[in-house]
C-alpha cells in the first residue's frame, strides 16, 4: 500500500512538472502604445519561468533611454509555487509612425519561447492631458550653440553643447550625439562649466558638457543627426509623506537639439598649384643642421608648417630629391593643439641627407602656398636655394649635371680620367740573398781589419817601451859623465837605423834625408859625426848638454 | 728565364689590349707565382682588376705597387682614381712613425741601392785601415771610424726599408665586423668593399683590425686582404 503510495507520488511530480512546462510565457507589455517623438515611454518583457535567460529585441527604431531593469517575484500560495520575473527598458522613439517591436526570446529546456510583437504609434508631439506631463516636459532643453556662422573649408568651427536646467534634473545623458557629415572632428578638453541665469522669466541652470572643434572639407551646410540627451526630472507625485512634505518622483525625459545652421564656403577658385589645402594663417620654414659637412657627417633638413589652421590636414611639401644625397625615409614630427582658438602648433618632416659625393650640391627653392583666411586669399612662401658643400675627401667628386655647382678641382679632373696603362716590368734579378751574404762578408772584413788596427799597436807600444828604455841609457850615460856615452848614443841611433833597414857604418846624409825627411836627416846626420867626433876628442860638458838635446829630439823622430 | 718571363708579360699585355683582363690576370698572377716582385707588375694586376670591376682588389696591388716603390706615379694616379670611386670606404689609418721612414727611405733609394752605397764606404774604410797599417801609421783613426759609421747607418736604411705593411683591405662587396672572434658575437660595423684598416691580432681565421678612429673588430680573414701579405 505504502509503495502504491510513493508510486502516486512520483507520477503526480512528473504531472506537476510537465504542466508547469507547458505554462511557460513570455509577454511583452508597453506602457503606451501611442507616444509623442522623444517622449521615453517603458517596455517590460515578463515570464513565469525560473530559468533561462530573457533575449530583448533589437530596439532599431528606439533609443533606450535607460535600463535594463530586472525584477523578481516568486509566490507559495497554499503550496502551490508561482514566479515572476520582468525586464524593462525606457525607450524614446527616433521617427515619427508605426512601428512593430519584434518578439524577445527565452532558452527554457532547450526550447525557445518567444513574446509577442508590439505595435507602438509615433507622433509628433501628444499634447498633455495634464499640467505634470507639460512640466516635465519644459523641465530641461538642450542646444547646440556655434562659434561661427558661416566658415571656408577648412576653417575650424567650435560647437559647444549646452543644456538648461529648469527644473532639477539628474542622470543627464548623451543617448544620440549629433553625427557631422563631411567634417574632422575633434573633442576639446573642457570643464564642464555651471552658470545661473534667467531665461524667459525663469532662473534656470546653464551646463555646457561638451566642446567640440568642427573641421569641413565639403562646402555645403553643416548637417547630420540631431543630439539627444536624456534624464531624469524631479516631479512631484501630489502625495505627502508622515512629515506631510510632498513626496517627489523621477520621471525620464529626452530632449533634443538641432544641428545649426552653418555655411561652408567653398575656398576661391584659381588656388595655385602649390595649394595643399592649407587654411588659416600658416608659415613654412626649412631648418639646415649645416651646410657644409666633412668626415662621415651628414645633414638633416626640416620642413616644416607652424601657425595656427588645418594643421590636421594639410600637406607639408616634400623634399624633391638632392644629387649628391642619399635621402632616408623623413621622420614625422607634430605637436597640434586643439582649443577654442582653432588648431594651433606644427607638422613637420625630417629629412637625413647622406653624403654620396663631394663637392657643391643646390638644395631647390621650396614653395608653397596656404589660403589665408584674414586676407581671404591665397598667399605663397617660397624659400630659395640653398648649397650644401661636402668635404669628404673619401667620396667621389661630383658628378657634372644640372643640380650640382661648381666642382672642377683636381680631383673630379681625375675622376673624369682613366687610369694610366700598363708598366714594362723590370725583371730584375733577385739579388737580395747574394747582397746580404756580401754583406756579410764585407762586415767581417771590415771587423778585422779594426782588430788589426788594434794589433800593431800593441807592438809599437813595446818598440815604444824600448826607445824610452835608450834614451834613458842615453841621458843616465851623460849625466853620469860617462867616457862611453856618446858610444851609447851612437850605439842607440844605429838601433834606430836598422829597424829603418839602414847601417851605420856607411850611411849617407842623402839615405838619412830620404827616411826622415830633411831637417830630421840632417839633425840626425850632424848627431852622428859629432858621436864620432867625441869619441876621438874631448869635448866640454856645453857641447855635451846641445848634443843630448839634438839626441833627445831627433830620437822622437827616428 | 729572364727572357720567358718576358714573354709572359707581353703576352699579358696583349690579352690586356684585346680586351681579355681575366686572361691577362692570370698571366700577371703567374709572374707573382715566378717570385717577381716588381711595382710594375703589381699596378699591371691592379689594372687588371679595375677593368673587371673589382675595385677593392685593385685598391690592394696599387697599394702593393707603391710599396714597393712609393714614386711609382702611375700607381697612385690609379690608386687614386680607384678611392674616389669607392665612395662609402672610411677614412685610412694614420700610418707608423716606422712606416712613413720606411717609404721615405725607399722613395729615395730601393734597398738593395742603400746597400751598395753601404759596401763602398765599407771599401773606403777597409783602404784607409790598411794604409794606416802599413804605409801612414799616422793617418787619425777618426777617418775610418767615420766611413765605417755611414756603412753602418746605409746597411740600418736599407733594412728599414725593406717594404713592410700591416695594411689590408676589404675585397669583397662588404664585410661584417665583430665584437669577438665569433659569428654569435655583436655586429658592430659593416664596411664597404676597399675599406681599409690596420691588422693588429689574428685568431685562426679572424683578424682585429684597427681603424684611424681607433676603433677595433673582428674580420673573417676571407673578406680582407693584406697589402703585403705575410710569408712563410
Amino acid at each position: 500500500m505504502k509503495r502504491i503510495g510513493n508510486l502516486f507520488s512520483i507520477v503526480a511530480l512528473f504531472l506537476s512538472v510537465h504542466c508547469s512546462a507547458q505554462n511557460i510565457e513570455l509577454t511583452a507589455k508597453c506602457s503606451r502604445r501611442t507616444v509623442g517623438l522623444n517622449e521615453p515611454f517603458r517596455i517590460t518583457f515578463s515570464t513565469n519561468s525560473r530559468k533561462g535567460e530573457i533575449t530583448p529585441p533589437n530596439f532599431e527604431q528606439f533609443i533606450v533611454v535607460s535600463g535594463p531593469y530586472q525584477s523578481s517575484q516568486t509566490q507559495i500560495i497554499n503550496g502551490r509555487y508561482s514566479s515572476n520575473r520582468s525586464l524593462s527598458y525606457e525607450v524614446v522613439a527616433q521617427k515619427k509612425g508605426e512601428f512593430i517591436l519584434p518578439s524577445a526570446s527565452i532558452l527554457v529546456d532547450n526550447k525557445r519561447i518567444e513574446s509577442n510583437e508590439l505595435k507602438i504609434t509615433v507622433k509628433e508631439g501628444l499634447k498633455k492631458k495634464n499640467t505634470t506631463s507639460k512640466k516635465v516636459k519644459d523641465s530641461f532643453k538642450v542646444t547646440i550653440l556655434s562659434s561661427k556662422k558661416e566658415v571656408y573649408v577648412g576653417e575650424p568651427i567650435i560647437l559647444k553643447f549646452r543644456a538648461t536646467l529648469f527644473d532639477p534634473v539628474r542622470d543627464l545623458n548623451i543617448i544620440q550625439a549629433p553625427n557631422f557629415e563631411n567634417v574632422l572632428q575633434q573633442q576639446l578638453d573642457s570643464k564642464e562649466e555651471r552658470s545661473r541665469e534667467v531665461v524667459g522669466n525663469k532662473i534656470a541652470t546653464i551646463f555646457d558638457f561638451d566642446k567640440r572643434l568642427i573641421l569641413p572639407n565639403k562646402p555645403g551646410i553643416l548637417g547630420g543627426q540631431e543630439l539627444k540627451i536624456s534624464g531624469k526630472v524631479q516631479v512631484p507625485t501630489g502625495r505627502r509623506d508622515f512629515f506631510n512634505m510632498p513626496l517627489m518622483k523621477y520621471v525620464p525625459q529626452v530632449a533634443s537639439a538641432k544641428i545649426p545652421a552653418v555655411r561652408i564656403k567653398p575656398l576661391p577658385e584659381g588656388a595655385p598649384s602649390t595649394f595643399t589645402g592649407g587654411v588659416g594663417k600658416l608659415k613654412l620654414i626649412r631648418e639646415i643642421s649645416r651646410r657644409e659637412v666633412s668626415g662621415d657627417q651628414s645633414i638633416t633638413i626640416k620642413l616644416r608648417i607652424e601657425g595656427n589652421g588645418n594643421l590636421s590636414t594639410l600637406e607639408i611639401p616634400e623634399l624633391r630629391n638632392i644629387e649628391g644625397f642619399d635621402i632616408y625615409d623623413p621622420k614625422f614630427n607634430e605637436n597640434i593643439r586643439y582649443d577654442e582658438r582653432g588648431i594651433t602648433g606644427y607638422k613637420e618632416y625630417e629629412y637625413l641627407l647622406v653624403p654620396q659625393y663631394r663637392g657643391s650640391f643646390m638644395l631647390p627653392e621650396v614653395t608653397w602656398t596656404y589660403f589665408d583666411l584674414k586676407a581671404e586669399k591665397y598667399k605663397t612662401i617660397t624659400i630659395t636655394e640653398d648649397t650644401l658643400t661636402v668635404r669628404n675627401p673619401n667620396l667621389a667628386a661630383s658628378k657634372p649635371n644640372s643640380n650640382v655647382l661648381a666642382s672642377a678641382d683636381q680631383e673630379s679632373a681625375l675622376l673624369d680620367e682613366d687610369i694610366r696603362y700598363l708598366q714594362d716590368i723590370d725583371f730584375k734579378v733577385d739579388r737580395k740573398g747574394q747582397l746580404r751574404s756580401l754583406t756579410l762578408i764585407f762586415g767581417a772584413i771590415l771587423s778585422l781589419c779594426w782588430l788589426w788596427q788594434l794589433a800593431p799597436r800593441r807592438t809599437l807600444r813595446k818598440s815604444e817601451n824600448w826607445r824610452k828604455g835608450k834614451l834613458k841609457d842615453v841621458q843616465k850615460a851623460f849625466n853620469a859623465k860617462d867616457g862611453a856615452r856618446y858610444g851609447t848614443m851612437l850605439n842607440a841611433i844605429e838601433f834606430g837605423l836598422v829597424e829603418r833597414g839602414l847601417n851605420l857604418e856607411n850611411i849617407t846624409k842623402t839615405e838619412l834625408q830620404n827616411t826622415y825627411g830633411n831637417q830630421t836627416g840632417v839633425e840626425l846626420f850632424v848627431l852622428i859625426e859629432n858621436c864620432n867626433l867625441a869619441q876621438y876628442a874631448p869635448v866640454t860638458s856645453s857641447n855635451d848638454e846641445s848634443n843630448l838635446n839634438a839626441f833627445v829630439e831627433v830620437w822622437k823622430m827616428i | 728565364m729572364e727572357d720567358d718571363l718576358s714573354i709572359i708579360a707581353d703576352s699579358a699585355r696583349a690579352l690586356y689590349d684585346r680586351g681579355l683582363y681575366s686572361a691577362a690576370l692570370e698571366k700577371y698572377e703567374a709572374l707573382i707565382q715566378s717570385e717577381v716582385h716588381e711595382s710594375q707588375l703589381y699596378l699591371n694586376i691592379g689594372n687588371c682588376y679595375t677593368r673587371l670591376g673589382e675595385l677593392g682588389e685593385a685598391k690592394v696591388y696599387f697599394e702593393r705597387a707603391l710599396l714597393h716603390n712609393p714614386v711609382n706615379e702611375s700607381a697612385r694616379h690609379n690608386l687614386n682614381w680607384i678611392n674616389l670611386r669607392i665612395t662609402e670606404s672610411i677614412l685610412e689609418p694614420q700610418e707608423e712613425l716606422i712606416h712613413w721612414v720606411s717609404g721615405g727611405a725607399r722613395s729615395f733609394l730601393l734597398p738593395e741601392y742603400w746597400i751598395i752605397l753601404s759596401w763602398f764606404f765599407i771599401l773606403v774604410t777597409l783602404f784607409m785601415l790598411i794604409l794606416r797599417r802599413t804605409r801612414m801609421a799616422g793617418l787619425t783613426w777618426r777617418w775610418p771610424f767615420a766611413t765605417t759609421a755611414l756603412a753602418a747607418a746605409f746597411i740600418i736604411i736599407a733594412q728599414v726599408s725593406v717594404p713592410s705593411s700591416q695594411l689590408a683591405i676589404v675585397t669583397k662587396r662588404n664585410s661584417v665586423g665583430f665584437s669577438e672572434p665569433s659569428n654569435d658575437s655583436n655586429q658592430i660595423l659593416i664596411l664597404n668593399e676597399g675599406s681599409s684598416g690596420i691588422v693588429i691580432k689574428e685568431e685562426h681565421n679572424w683578424s682585429c683590425i684597427k681603424f684611424s678612429n681607433g676603433q677595433l673588430a673582428w674580420f673573417s680573414k676571407n673578406d680582407w686582404e693584406m697589402v703585403l701579405p705575410k710569408t712563410n
